[in-house]
């Protein structure tokens, strides 16, 4: 098993009741890399990890990995028999064992003593050793998460699925467990598919991202290029705050830099503060949240401007400051297809 | 001859899960059909016109009036014990949590022994009354336990644990938070026991009831030895001094439209309202002592129902057994038949359950057969059960000499009790979260592998609980028993039965503490593990 | 006792369910078995005989015991009430593995004689040991042991003389005093069918009405129920078949010998120069059954003075045959002649009984 192979959604749909839940989707799972597949609730994510998965058959296309066919809609091999990990949000530990065994159920053609020694290594590698007799009642939300990653990984799989992983532990928790489960699931080297709602966490965490929409994938590409060169306008706003602006309210001095177009969208971070050439315009209100100030800029009299700001000084409600743009930050994006 | 081509029925798919079910369901509610085919086809004839127009409304009367009075004896026995037990700390409490389920141990039959004998009016009671009066037995007016309200106090003391088991697993179970909540915006205990607690505990109270009544419906020992003229005393009447076993199958149709309507009750109050259980582990609630007075006044409460439930009535026999002396009576054989009977019926009635709550998890069809039968079987009473099982015997034309009335009288005991060990195994399935099966799946676990591996373990605390209760209540059964065992074959619940309606109570006093000795130490197990379980839910 | 362990180990050893019944044709013929019970012959090795009882005593079961030894005969044995035996065997019908049926009161035989479940006996020298009377006119059924039913009454309220006819028992006289159980208990329905037999609808009507009238209570419990309840002073006559009355007295409960030693126990009868209602317990022949001649054998050995010592013993019924042993407390109680009054009127009369009691609102 050293060679790993992808794993591969060709155009796979999935209907109930005659809506389809998944609509057409590929998707490629790159051994060694983390895929992200981001979206809202509602928007298909769960449902194309269970057709990957094999908890339910597809309608349409095609589940592969590597050559061999998994899910089309003439086979179907049960989720008991490929051999892809999972890991859901809620842990779904097995309450009745102990950690140890928790990770050495999926090594059942083992012998006990072998067993127990690698459900042992991969604790370790989670930085569980001392919690390996804990039952999961006794652990702490990220250990029980920690414990089933290592479950996961210890079988062996040819590829892993994480369901909102993170989603349910504390947020101190969150990075710790974070980064241990990461790391352990690149060493693996398998394809990994990271469900999310969050797009800082894709793309902090991912070296891939896939937008989904209402059954449809979007968009699939690096972090970086999906940020900065979105195709479409929910692709952006999937990965961060937009607001959109027409052309007219705009002023003149920026748009130079600016394609032509009627709409334009910002992100808040296109904008800034002090710049010596900017364009004058007077705050209406601000707020430092932790790291950024929020301001909100009065537009052309009427329109406003959403901005935010990483300098030491919140500018005053009712003074004006000078305000550049950064056409990095701006797209002018078709309106989303329906 | 040219015959038109019948037109094909549309072809009703049958999953190997809806098989294994519609099979369970047929062995489970063959006797209930036999009895009630029989009932219906049957012609009454004139004891049944004799029955309509005398005793009928006198049954019905009787089996309701018995129904209402024990249902407010459990809850009045039930409730405040389990909230207290669960919720505060008072002198005794941890003994009374596992005590006060003790008296699912006697039968009902054997406490009507017992406390006739005590409320008799030569017996210690009204002697002692007399003594310290010095009043004669004429002079003053003394309950009859031979009456409605004597039947339901007894049903009350020998099923009330029944509804404690559940009251106290949802009082323990109720969220801190909750009830932190509640004591923040001002509510007293009684507030919040009336306001959140009850409200909220109310669809587990309910099931135990419902358990506790349908077991109460069905009872034949009791109410036949107090002469209450219940239904089920009914049905045995018009079977043996009528001679009519279709009108005895015809008035079990009543009981059981009674007992489908308990069930009914208890599942509507079950959709209003469940606990939500959510997925983070509770933390240990911290049992609030109570003031040196209201700990009094508790510790009171609970040793009064404990006496008067079981100890009581077991020291009496006990006194009565040890005065008379035991005997030549060879009392192991039938002991030894108990547990022969009690248990293989649990096991195949644990099997019958596996089945049903395993299947029904898999489609509706499944669901609602296996419901219906297991219900039907729960609902009728031991006597229609083994009427039903002779009407197979006769059309099939087999005897019930020999081994096969074992055979016979194990798969009636499993078609009663399925539902009573479906109950709390479908509880423990349903806690388990999807996700875990899911995550089996993705670890290699076939289907079967799930069953073993993670299913079943999960399940594990109900499934005890499940088996414990079958073993128990088989080991009490007495109608069924009666009719069906073979030649040379008694049991405790028959020799005690015999021996009482001899009017030789001496003699019946131990094969009684016999059975109860029999189920106690199952049910202590049962008390220890659902505590030990609460305490693991609660902690961590 | 180790008997009774050894076959008790021998079950477990085996535990198997089929092992340890005995109803099992070949399994329980084990080896180990008949070794274990040399000393006699080995029951079964001259055949088996399936007895319905309506009795529960320990004693029957060492009676059947004793009549395996002595004859190789294996018995089996189903107790249940007799209502319940005679329901049993109408649902089994032709396939009934019954041969012999014994049970308490002649009203109950003749319910099986009236279902057409019994067969004549045929002839023996059991005949010859006991009073014509209490073989069936039809030979469908022979009495095995007398019971008596009379009154137990409180001496300290009630003189002898008001209670020594059953008539006096609808005498206003006694007004609160009488205790009784219910009137569809068979004692009692045997009681009113020699009542009607004897005195005819309107009188026996009359009787129950004024009994009720004398109630002090309305009827509960059993016959011992009424003996304790006059004990404590509650009533000052009760109904009761002598052996109640009896084994309290030889109770080992002190509260229980006390109890009937303050009372005085008489035997009523029904009127001038008549006898006392003295009913049985007999044993008929199961309609199907083949094993005539086994059942013959066992119905000898009851009627023997040995069988009928051990059929006494415990129950403290009066023994039909002359010869045998009374059991140990009979002595307490007044000695009765033979009745003349056929056993068979009890059963004929009994549906009439039962509305005579139920217009009388004796529930």
């Amino acid at each position: 098993m050293s060679e790993h192979l992808p794993l591969h959604a060709v155009g796979v749909s999935r209907i109930y009741d005659g809506l389809a839940v998944v609509n057409d989707a590929s998707l490629t799972l790159e051994p060694g890399k983390i895929t992200a597949l981001l979206g809202q609730s509602g928007a298909g994510k769960s449902t194309l990890l269970r057709l990957f998965a094999g908890l339910e058959p597809v309608d349409t296309g095609e589940i592969r990995l590597g050559d061999k066919t998994l899910s089309s809609n003439t086979t179907h091999l049960p989720a008991e028999g490929r051999s892809i990990g999972l890991i859901f949000q809620d842990f779904a530990l097995f309450p009745h064992l102990n950690a140890r065994d928790n990770v050495g159920f999926g090594l059942s053609q083992l012998g006990r003593a072998e067993r127990r020694k690698r459900a042992a290594e991969w604790l370790e590698r989670l930085g569980l050793s001392h919690r390996s007799r804990a039952y999961p009642h006794q652990l702490s939300g990220g250990e029980q998460q920690r414990v089933s990653i290592a479950r996961a990984l210890a079988a062996n799989p040819v590829a892993i699925l994480m369901d909102e992983p993170f989603s349910g532990l504390d947020v101190t928790l969150k990075k710790e467990v974070r980064d241990i489960a990461l790391a352990a699931v690149s060493e693996a080297g398998i394809p990994a598919l990271l469900v999310t709602h969050d797009a800082s966490e894709a793309m902090r965490d991912a070296d891939r991202i896939a937008v989904m929409r209402d059954g449809v994938i979007l968009q699939e590409d690096t972090p970086e290029t999906l940020y900065l060169k979105p195709t479409s306008l929910g692709v952006a706003r999937a990965l961060g705050p937009l607001q959109p602006v027409n052309r007219e309210d705009l002023p003149t001095e920026w748009l130079g830099q600016l394609p032509e177009a009627e709409t334009y969208c910002i992100r808040p971070e296109a904008i800034r503060f002090n710049a010596s050439d900017g364009h004058p315009m007077e705050v209406i209100s601000s707020r430092r949240t932790s790291t950024v100030i929020e301001v909100e800029l009065k537009l052309n009299g009427h329109a406003v401007l959403h901005g935010a700001d990483l300098g030491a000084r919140r500018p005053a409600p009712g003074e004006t400051v000078n305000v550049s743009l950064v056409p990095d930050f701006v797209f002018s994006l078709p309106p989303d297809p329906v | 001859m040219q015959q038109r081509v019948a037109p094909r029925l549309p072809s009703l798919r049958l999953s190997p899960a809806a098989m294994t079910t519609l099979v369970a369901a047929l062995l489970i509610g063959a006797p209930v059909i036999a009895a009630l085919t029989t009932g219906l086809i049957g012609g009454g004839g004139q004891a049944w016109t004799h029955i309509v127009s005398t005793q009928l409304a006198g049954y019905t009367l009787a089996t309701l009036g018995v129904l209402a009075l024990t249902t407010a004896l459990v809850l009045l026995f039930a409730v405040p014990s389990a909230w207290f037990v669960s919720l505060f700390d008072f002198p005794g409490r941890s003994i009374f949590e596992w005590a006060l389920i003790l008296p699912l141990a006697a039968p009902g039959y054997v406490l009507a022994y017992a406390w006739a004998d005590i409320m008799e009016v030569g017996g210690p009671l009204q002697s002692a009354l007399r003594d310290i009066t010095g009043l004669s037995a004429r002079d003053y007016w003394f309950p009859s336990l031979y009456s409605i309200p004597g039947l339901s106090f007894v049903m009350a003391c020998a099923l009330y644990p029944y509804a404690y088991l559940t009251a106290r697993a949802a009082f323990t179970n109720l969220s801190l938070c909750t009830m932190e909540a509640a004591r923040s915006l001002g509510a007293s205990p009684f507030r919040i026991f009336i306001r959140v607690a009850l409200p909220a505990a109310r669809p587990a109270i309910f099931a135990g009831l419902a358990l506790a009544l349908m077991e109460t419906a069905a009872d034949y020992g009791a109410a036949s030895y107090l002469g209450v003229q219940t239904l089920s005393v009914g049905i045995f009447r018009a079977w043996h001094s009528f001679s009519e076993p279709a009108v005895a199958a015809r008035l079990a149709f009543l009981l059981i439209l009674i007992a489908f309507g308990l069930q009914l009750i208890e599942r509507q109050a079950r959709g209003r309202g469940t606990i939500q259980q959510t997925a983070t582990r509770w933390r240990t609630p911290k049992r609030q002592t109570l003031g040196r007075r209201s700990g009094l006044i508790v510790t009171v409460g609970c040793t009064a129902i404990l006496l008067l439930a079981f100890i009581f009535p077991v020291s009496r026999l006990v006194w009565i057994s040890m005065e008379t002396g035991i005997g030549q009576k060879a009392m192991w054989r039938p002991f030894f038949n108990s547990l022969t009977l009690a248990f293989a019926g649990s096991a195949l009635a644990f099997l019958l359950a596996v089945t049903v709550v395993i299947s029904s998890r898999q489609n509706r069809f499944s669901q609602i057969i296996g419901r219906l039968a297991a219900g039907a079987g729960y609902a009728a009473p031991g006597i229609v059960l083994a009427l039903g099982a002779l009407f197979i015997l006769s059309w099939s034309g087999l005897s019930v000499a020999g081994p096969a009335a074992l055979v016979f009288l194990v798969w009636i005991y499993a078609s009663r009790f399925t539902a009573a060990g479906a109950e709390p195994l479908n509880a423990a399935f349903s806690r388990a979260p999807a996700s875990l099966g899911n995550a089996a799946r993705s670890l290699g676990a076939n289907r079967f592998q799930r069953l073993v591996r993670v299913d079943l373990p999960v399940a594990m605390s109900g499934a005890a609980a499940a088996s414990i209760i079958l073993f128990v209540e088989m080991l009490k059964e007495l109608p069924a028993t009666l009719m069906l065992r073979p030649f040379n074959w008694d049991t405790l619940a028959v020799q005690a039965h015999a021996y009482a309606s001899d009017e030789r109570l001496a003699a019946a006093t131990l094969p009684s503490l016999m059975i109860t000795a029999a189920g106690l130490l199952p049910v202590i197990l049962l008390s220890l593990q659902l505590t030990r379980a609460g305490e693991s839910r609660a902690g961590g | 006792m180790s008997h009774t362990l050894l076959k008790i180990s021998i079950c477990a050893a085996a535990g198997l369910v089929a092992a340890c019944s005995p109803s099992t044709p070949s399994s329980s013929k084990s080896a180990s078995e008949n070794s274990a019970e040399k000393a006699a012959i080995a029951p079964g090795s001259n055949g088996t005989l399936r007895v319905y009882s309506a009795r529960h005593y320990d004693s029957d079961r060492l009676m059947y015991e004793a009549f395996e030894d002595q004859t190789g005969i294996r018995v089996l044995y189903r107790e249940a009430s007799a209502n319940q035996l005679l329901e049993t065997m109408k649902a089994e019908g032709e396939s009934t593995p019954a041969d012999l049926i014994i049970a308490s009161d002649a009203g109950a035989l003749w319910r099986f004689e009236d279902a057409g479940l019994t067969q004549a006996l045929p002839e023996g020298e059991f005949e010859e040991r006991i009073p014509e009377r209490l073989l069936d006119d039809e030979r469908q059924w022979v009495g095995l042991a007398r019971r008596v039913r009379g009154i137990a009454y409180d001496p300290e309220r009630i003189s002898a003389d008001q209670v020594d006819h059953w008539k006096d028992l609808s005498d206003p006289a006694l007004e609160g005093e009488i205790c009784v159980r219910s009137s569809t208990n068979i004692y009692n329905l045997s009681l009113m069918g020699e009542m009607i037999e004897r005195w005819g609808q309107e009188e026996a009507q009359a009787w129950a009405e004024g009994v009720v009238n004398n109630m002090a209570r309305q009827p509960q419990g059993g016959d011992t129920d009424q003996i304790e309840a006059v004990a404590a002073g509650l009533c000052g006559v009760a109904i009761t078949n002598h052996y109640y009355w009896v084994r309290m007295a030889e109770s080992s409960s002190a509260a229980a010998s006390d109890a009937a030693n303050s009372t005085e126990l008489v035997f009523p009868d029904f009127g001038e120069g008549t006898s006392p209602h003295v009913n049985i317990t007999g044993v008929a022949l199961a309609g199907p059954s083949q094993n005539t001649d086994l059942a013959l054998e066992f119905i000898e050995f009851l009627l023997s003075p040995e069988g009928q010592a051990r059929l006494v013993t415990e129950t403290k019924e009066i023994p039909v045959n002359p010869d045998a042993k009374r059991p140990q407390g009979l002595e307490r109680i007044p000695q009765i002649g033979e009745s003349n009054t056929r056993l068979s009127a009890f059963g004929e009369h009994q549906s009439q009984a039962q509305r005579t009691f139920d217009d009388a609102g004796w529930n």
